[in-house]
């Protein structure tokens, strides 16, 4: 009996460690304003997926073009000029698999994003609350997806930087 | 040869048997495309879907793609300029909308069930 009631908590613990945001007790008052402004929060979300939608075409099309139109044709080029560069060949491998992961992410953030507002605010503020935190926590892991893909731009830019400095020098 | 009356009627039933086992394969099949589309994420990607972007909205493809290095030619100090002053534009872009997806539109303030707004406002 001890033993399951280990089990259970140690359960309990390591899936409160994996997904701590997406439960929050809130309190009467904030969910009665939940309730009341239930309207007005379905337009602020349509207006924030309308917007959301808008800048994922307008980021994916930059980092689309600094991969397909840039990057590839870089290392094209300097492979046909025998001045192979590893760093920028990684840093290609590296942002097209981080311009995936972007895509994935904003992906999972609508799904979560149209849920909420399938979820009735009226009734039953506190579930949509717990969904909300979820969203916003999906929507930090865009933020983060752009964060790494604008580092892995920086390196490049670098390393861009280094290999035009070689050359200057004859090198 | 005596006409049999049953033949033109089973025709008929075979017709709309025909109709509609059509009309569910087609319903069947829509739904299923539609399924996949929804479970993939495609949805949530596709700009040509109706309502997607306001068409005013859209940035052009012009203007998000315009940058191009030629994979031919040789490699020099004034090529890796050019090469960079293209990659400095994009970056200048992907800048202005870093901060595109930061938590404050869905802030607690933003949404206006914020309790402390409230008690401020009282």
């Amino acid at each position: 009996m001890r033993k399951t009631f280990a089990i259970v908590s140690a359960v309990i613990l390591v899936a409160s460690a994996v997904n701590p945001v997406c439960a929050q007790t809130i309190s009467d008052e904030q969910q009665g304003l939940i309730s009341s402004n239930c309207a007005s929060i379905k337009l602020q979300l349509q207006n924030v997926e309308r917007l959301g939608s808008k800048s994922r075409q307008h980021l994916g099309a930059q980092y689309e073009s600094v991969l397909t139109n840039l990057i590839i044709n870089l290392n094209l080029r300097l492979v046909k000029n025998n001045r192979a560069n590893a760093e920028i060949a990684e840093q290609q491998i590296k942002l097209s698999s981080e311009r995936d992961t972007f895509k994935s992410k904003f992906t999972d953030y609508s799904r979560e994003l149209e849920s909420l507002k399938n979820t009735d605010c009226k009734s039953d503020p506190q579930h949509f609350y717990n969904k909300l935190l979820s969203v916003r926590a999906k929507r930090s892991e865009i933020s983060d997806s752009m964060k790494r893909l604008r580092e892995i731009i920086g390196e490049h830019r670098a390393s861009v930087e280094k290999v035009r400095e070689e050359l200057k020098n004859g090198q | 040869m005596a006409n049999n009356p049953d033949k033109p009627i089973r025709g008929r039933r075979n017709l709309m048997i025909l109709g509609a086992s059509s009309i569910l394969i087609a319903v069947a099949t829509t739904v299923a495309s539609l399924q996949i589309y929804r479970a993939t994420g495609d949805i949530y990607l596709d700009r040509s879907r109706p309502g997607y972007i306001f068409e005013d909205e859209k940035h052009s493809e012009e203007d998000d793609q315009k940058e191009n290095f030629s994979n031919e030619g040789e490699i020099n100090a004034g090529v890796m300029d050019e090469y960079l002053k293209e990659l400095d534009t994009i970056i200048e872009r992907i800048d202005d909308s870093a901060d595109d997806f930061s938590p404050e539109p869905l802030s607690d303030d933003s949404l206006n069930i914020s309790v402390d707004d409230e008690e401020e406002q009282q």
